[in-house]
């Protein structure tokens, strides 16, 4: 990575297990309110270096913010975790930090991470094609499990556009699958059903 | 899951069974022992018989250690046959994954579970709450009486009592147990001491996996200790979030061969597939509808593994997948399946009011008077049944044709008898073994695999009489055990032949014979009604919102082991 873009990315390690992506959109757009900056592109990683899987979060900013490290702070203080940029080397901790970093370089590098917010993704609702979909935002491609799509093919992303590409290979891949009325639609839905209630 | 494995290589089948009590003498006679169901005790005295078993692995006893026992395949000697054909197979049919309202997201009582299971016509049913807390403390104490009431009312029907056992870092599972004087103190043993959830409410984080292999040796070790006849665990749901790894389901079958014995072919949830269109809930059959999200995943399955195929879960329904990787090591792991009912399709009842965890149930259902569209469960019997050949209507018997694997997997009335007999007439056993079993035959000898299938002679729960349209022979080659504990293909497993089935008959009989058997080999079947095949014969990847499981119908046989000698 280039200096200038190592500026704009920062890896978060929640303090949490599992980090809602609602709260945690909620919690990065109220750490950066004011700063000048916001999160273009928020993804969830898995650092998976440890005994127990842990959560990490990748951000990119639209720009610097006017105070990086007081913003830094609040992001710190909002996911209840350490917040890492740049060099390795400036890493308090390496064992606190470690999902945070794997965040990092895996979205730098477009090698894994879950988009919950992507440039476009907020412009998307109901139907839309394959090619518009990768026209109108940053999902690069469309890969399905059981079926090829064609770019004329329609996905359904629900009422409320749910999207979550991924990335994969150096590109922002959306996975899709067949649904019902012979449109597609994304392989992760918005609710997919939840066992015992959350009760395990 | 976690990536850490347990033993280092499984236990071979030709293992001298006569010795199998040596290695765990060392902690053998502490069994007897009136503190054995006192949780504490037991994970103490769990850890030192993992102790001996993984120093006996290292001494190359393995398969001494792991305690194989007489009556499965797996203990056979080459040269022997288990599970010997006898033509008089009586198939009892039955489901062991059921809920009740003694599970904070179900809701019926045990009576009306057995009412409708009995009415679907199910001869044998478990009753598997959720293992938890409250389950543990209060549900047990609760239920216990409302199963010896409905055995009582209903007395041709095999009512166990059993479990919905949150395996430790993996997914559910049903421990079942015969009616017995200890059953309910070793089934609450059970669940303080191995419950995934209980473990996790006491504070137990990290690698818990050696949890679920201690569990299942406790469980073994109370049928040496005679406690109870028989102990069985089925892994429930297996793909469902990717977290049953190919190493834990090779570490439960081996740390106890004789209790972990398989796995549901087919989860329940069935209904959940109905369209919304035809007025159903929507979602996913099985609800096999997330994106494998868990972090604790194994991350090696493939996205389709999260999706059912023709209603059955992607390790079963993969010729040459996870299953076959199991059965390729020649050892035995049987499939099945459920209901998992929950809340039934268009029932028109909601959870009592009660607070689960203050009471150890939701309470009574209470009746709407409407039919509710978004539950996605079938009543017992109404769509899944497990078959289950044995020799006796007893609890034990029942339980020990589902160990010994005399176990065919069937949706909506598909099949109604299989008959399966393979054998070597000239050049090895001529009687042969059937479902579960084993037989032999000599190198460059022929084997021929006899089926006699009963199809539907009347409707299925839905009105339809299924027609099954082909019947495929699976075979592939027993290769040993696996080098690599986290392999899920078997690439030499392969359809062997595929038999048409026409019209007009109560049933039909196939042969196919194997010629110039070189390698020890085991073959299985499956059926389908036809109705949706990819262009090679197999099911299709299952649509999320669109899969009515009534147009889609498959069975499963589990197979039979030839060792060529």
């Amino acid at each position: 990575m280039t200096a200038a873009l190592t500026a704009l990315w920062w890896g978060v390690a929640p303090g949490a297990d599992e980090v809602p992506d609602a709260h945690l959109l909620a919690a990065v757009d109220e750490a950066l309110a004011g700063s000048g900056a916001g999160a273009e592109l928020v993804c969830t990683h898995v650092d998976r270096s440890g005994p127990a899987p842990r959560v990490g979060v990748s951000l990119r900013l639209t720009g610097e913010p006017a105070d990086p490290a007081a913003t830094r702070a609040a992001l710190a203080d909002a996911l209840g975790g350490p917040v890492v940029a740049g060099d390795p080397g400036e890493d308090a901790d390496e064992g606190s930090t470690a999902p945070a970093r794997v965040a990092l370089d895996e979205a730098g590098a477009g090698t894994a991470g879950r988009a919950v917010r992507f440039p476009g993704s907020a412009g998307v609702t109901g139907r839309i094609s394959v090619a518009d979909l990768i026209a109108a935002t940053a999902i690069e491609r469309v890969n399905g499990i059981g079926v090829e799509p064609t770019g004329s093919d329609v996905v359904e992303t629900g009422p409320n556009g749910f999207l979550r590409p991924t990335h994969s290979g150096g590109q922002l891949t959306l996975l899709v699958e067949r649904a019902a009325g012979g449109v597609l639609q994304p392989f992760e839905i918005e609710d997919p059903h939840v066992c015992c209630e959350g009760g395990h | 899951m976690s990536h850490d494995h347990d033993h280092g290589h499984g236990h071979h089948h030709h293992g001298d069974h006569d010795h199998h009590h040596h290695a765990t003498s060392g902690v053998e006679g502490t069994w007897a022992d009136p503190q054995a169901d006192d949780p504490l005790s037991v994970s103490r005295r769990g850890f030192l018989a993992t102790a001996a078993a993984v120093a006996g692995a290292a001494a190359g006893v393995a398969g001494v250690a792991g305690g194989l026992g007489q009556g499965v395949a797996a203990a056979a000697e080459a040269g022997t046959t288990t599970n010997a054909w006898t033509g008089r197979s009586q198939f009892y049919a039955g489901d062991h994954h059921i809920h009740t309202k003694y599970s904070p997201d179900a809701q019926y009582d045990v009576a009306t579970q057995v009412i409708k299971g009995r009415q679907y016509g199910l001869d044998w049913m478990v009753i598997t709450d959720h293992g938890g807390v409250a389950h543990q403390k209060l549900s047990i104490d609760k239920i216990t009486p409302e199963i010896e009431k409905v055995r009582r009312q209903y007395a041709g029907t095999m009512i166990y009592q059993g479990l919905e056992w949150n395996i430790p870092s993996a997914e559910h599972a049903t421990v079942m147990l015969p009616p017995g004087p200890a059953t309910v103190d070793i089934l609450k043993a059970f669940e303080a001491g191995y419950d995934g959830s209980v473990l996790s409410a006491k504070g137990v984080t990290g690698n818990v996996e050696p949890y679920a292999i201690e569990a299942l040796k406790y469980l073994d070790n109370q049928v040496r200790n005679r406690r109870t006849e028989i102990a069985l665990m089925f892994a429930n749901h297996p793909s469902r979030q990717g977290i049953d790894s190919p190493h834990e389901i090779r570490n439960w079958r081996d740390a106890a061969p004789q209790v972990a014995v398989g796995m549901e072919g087919a989860p329940g949830h069935q209904a959940a597939g109905i369209p919304t269109s035809q007025g159903g809930p929507g979602s996913g059959r099985g609800y096999y509808d997330n994106a494998g999200q868990r972090a604790d995943r194994f991350v090696p399955y493939p996205m389709e593994s999260y999706r059912t195929f023709g209603g059955f879960d992607w390790m079963t329904a993969t010729v040459g997948g996870l299953w076959d990787s199991l059965l390729a090591e020649g050892k035995p792991w049987w499939v099945t399946a459920t209901s998992d009912s929950h809340r039934v399709f268009r029932d028109t009842r909601v959870q009592g009011p009660l607070d689960f965890n203050a009471n150890g149930t939701k309470g009574d259902a209470v009746d709407t008077g409407r039919p509710i569209t978004q539950y996605g469960d079938f009543w017992p019997g109404q769509y899944s049944s497990t078959l289950v050949g044995s020799d006796s209507r007893s609890y034990v018997g029942i339980m020990q044709g589902l160990q010994a694997g005399k176990v065919v997997a069937v949706h909506g009335r598909i099949i109604e008898g299989l008959d399966v007999r393979v054998r070597s007439a000239k050049d090895g056993d001529p009687q042969g073994a059937t479902l579960g079993g084993r037989t032999w035959v000599r190198r460059g000898g022929d084997v021929t695999v006899t089926i006699t299938v009963k199809v539907a002679g009347g409707a299925n729960a839905n009105g339809d009489v299924p027609k099954l349209a082909k019947v495929d022979v699976i075979s592939g080659p027993v290769t040993g055990a696996a080098s690599d504990r986290d392999v899920f293909t078997a690439p030499e497993t392969a359809v062997v032949k595929t038999f048409e089935v026409g019209r007009g008959r109560a049933q039909w009989t196939f042969e196919h014979t194997f010629t110039n058997v070189e390698r020890s080999f085991y073959v299985r079947l499956r059926g389908s009604d036809g109705n949706q095949l990819d262009s090679n014969g197999n099911p299709l990847m299952d649509v999320v919102g669109d899969a009515n499981p009534w147009e889609d119908l498959w069975f499963y046989a589990n197979p039979v082991f030839v060792d060529a000698i």
